[in-house]
């Protein structure tokens, strides 16, 4: 029986590989309070649907009054924002002026937010033109821009992250976000 | 069993580095080589000796099993120190135990050859000097000792293990791996099982127990929430060297334990190795197998031992050597006299089982005392595998006692 007992093959996969598990740059996102979803259906799989029909409502309402608003194409995607489009504007004596304004990827569903969130946009957004500045006290719904490496924000915080290059989120999606730093309280070695 | 010194190899360490094996020393202040690998010596066992230590540790692991269920069925483990939600995990990861299989596992064993092995304790959590007994005596014993054999099937026993649970229960999902960095001995032994878990036939990937993340769609800390890697990729299968009662006190904890109760997450090894790896199981084993020949008598309450019994104080959750005492008792189980040997640390607090001291195997050491060493014994998937051997010159082995080779 003890002839058995040989290791017949070992290969080994190690050599060179000594890689350090120490922790990759990452942006952080604990201090994101809400969900991001890309339509109220995706909403409702996880809280009240009437409540998540009111958020988006209220979400799309601050996106049109206080959304970004840029002459060109150009100026918006130069901005951060990772999709513009093209929108009407009526000014106070009835004419209308065409802005492009980022695309809403989708909205934040989550504590009510007041002042102090600054405005829209991405965090390299030029100051912008026509924001009233905070968010709607009250307001129960966010608008949610992407940014080309796939960070989402609202107010300026970054409140997700999606696949790098992202224009737009599927219907029935809801971007999680994520918190680290929840193991290893103890820094000393767990073998024995 | 038989000390036997030699001449190291003179490029032993580029040679073990070349392994990966860049654990070999941990040089400090008061010790500046820090020898961790020392092939000075080896210990020649003979074919006799290898079968009474397989046969030992195939037994034990029939006891360990039969105690974990009596440490449950008898409503136990509160005496272990677990809290009831982690007794609430134990008793769900057992009751589906074969779905929630064990890959590994550390006998330590008392072994001079003229008697029965002893079981010291059982590493059934978090066992590491894995990766040396497996491959890098095996590479020493290949280079040295062609024609010799080595208890060693380690390797192959853990691509079966692994094998055996991706067919299992792997399904398509991608395994996880983690222990907490830096730290280069649990990182290599990490490497090394990801290393044999990519052989097996698994997608895996290494990650540092800080970078896991909880993916949720609220601030609801369990509402629909996963654990997620860096690149947020869903863990599903998770292999740690983090000890279980760590990672369960960890603010992570409670999630973690949801997620295995409702199946969502697989750990390796399964909560019910909590209990084996608890001192306690020590004093049950001898409870249940009064004067077995591979135990030693084991007691949570040491009134239980004759005065002028040498007894040694093991923390229910200690590890590595750390808040053993040795002491010689007298009446009413109170120490007589100050303690023969004591390591620092941090445990004790959860309660302490006590064991008569038992005689290691022990050779003149070179520049005089006497070294002594203690026989890690592998259990892969339940089957006896290999043995690491551990040597000190102190009564207590400990996380920097040498790893010394084995052949015979």
């Amino acid at each position: 029986m003890a002839a058995m007992r040989k290791s017949r093959y070992v290969t080994i996969l190690l050599a060179g590989v000594a890689t350090s598990l120490a922790a990759c740059d990452q942006h952080d996102m604990t201090k994101d309070e809400g969900a991001v979803y890309s339509d109220p259906a995706a909403c409702a799989k996880d809280v009240d649907a009437a409540a998540c029909e009111q958020a988006y409502v209220a979400a799309k309402e601050e996106h049109t009054k206080q959304a970004p608003k840029f002459t060109t194409q150009e100026e918006c995607l130069a901005a951060g924002f990772t999709q513009c489009e093209s929108t009407e504007v009526k000014t106070a004596s009835g004419a209308s002026s065409s802005f492009f304004m980022p695309m809403m990827m989708g909205y934040m569903m989550g504590r009510m937010m007041g002042g102090g969130m600054g405005g829209f946009g991405a965090p390299n957004a030029p100051p912008q033109q026509t924001s009233t500045g905070a968010g709607a006290a009250g307001a129960a719904g966010r608008p949610v821009y992407g940014d080309r490496n796939g960070y989402l924000y609202t107010g300026g915080q970054p409140v997700g992250r999606v696949a790098p290059g992202t224009t737009s989120l599927p219907s029935g999606t809801a971007v999680r976000s994520v918190s680290r730093g929840g193991f290893g309280a103890r820094g000393m070695s767990g073998g024995s | 069993m038989e000390r036997v010194g030699i001449a190291p190899r003179p490029d032993w360490r580029a040679k073990a580095e070349a392994l990966g094996f860049d654990w070999h020393s941990a040089p400090t202040a008061d010790d500046p080589v820090g020898l961790y690998w020392d092939e000075s010596a080896y210990w020649r066992l003979t074919a006799d000796e290898v079968d009474v230590l397989e046969a030992a540790s195939m037994e034990l692991h029939e006891m360990c099993m039969a105690a974990t269920e009596a440490a449950i069925s008898r409503r136990l483990l509160p005496h272990f120190g677990f809290d009831a939600a982690a007794i609430k995990l134990i008793e769900n990861s057992w009751s589906r135990r074969d779905a929630a299989p064990s890959v590994y596992g550390r006998f330590d064993l008392a072994y001079t050859g003229g008697g029965p092995p002893k079981l010291l304790e059982y590493n059934a959590d978090t066992p590491t000097g894995l990766y040396e007994a497996s491959v890098v005596q095996w590479t020493w014993l290949e280079e040295r000792f062609p024609d010799s054999d080595q208890f060693n099937s380690i390797h192959e026993g853990l691509v079966a293990a692994w094998t055996a649970v991706r067919e299992k229960n792997g399904g398509d999902d991608p395994l996880h791996l983690t222990c907490l960095a830096p730290h280069a001995e649990d990182e290599g032994t990490l490497r090394y099982m990801l290393d044999t878990a990519l052989e097996a036939g698994w997608t895996a990937k290494n990650i540092s127990a800080a970078d896991i993340g909880w993916s949720a769609p609220s601030g609801d800390p369990n509402a629909a929430g996963y654990f997620v890697d860096v690149e947020d990729t869903r863990i599903r299968k998770l292999f740690k060297i983090v000890p279980w009662d760590w990672m369960l006190s960890d603010a992570f904890g409670g999630q973690l334990a949801n997620a295995v109760m409702k199946r969502e997450l697989q750990v390796i090894e399964p909560a019910w190795k909590m209990v084996m790896a608890n001192k306690a199981v020590l004093a049950l084993l001898w409870e249940m197998y009064p004067d077995h020949p591979n135990l030693v008598p084991a007691f949570m309450d040491r009134r239980a031992f004759a005065p002028g019994t040498t007894v040694v104080a093991k923390p229910l959750l200690g590890r590595e050597g750390a808040n053993i005492s040795i002491a010689v008792l007298g009446e009413g189980g109170e120490p007589a006299g100050a303690p023969l040997a004591h390591m620092g640390g941090e445990y004790g607090a959860e309660g302490y089982v006590y064991q008569t001291l038992t005689p290691l195997a022990e050779a003149p050491a070179p520049g005089g005392g006497t070294y002594r060493a203690v026989i890690g014994s592998w259990m892969i998937d339940g089957v006896s595998r290999g043995i690491g051997i551990r040597e000190d010159a102190g009564l207590i082995t400990h996380n920097r006692s040498r790893f010394v080779p084995h052949l015979f």
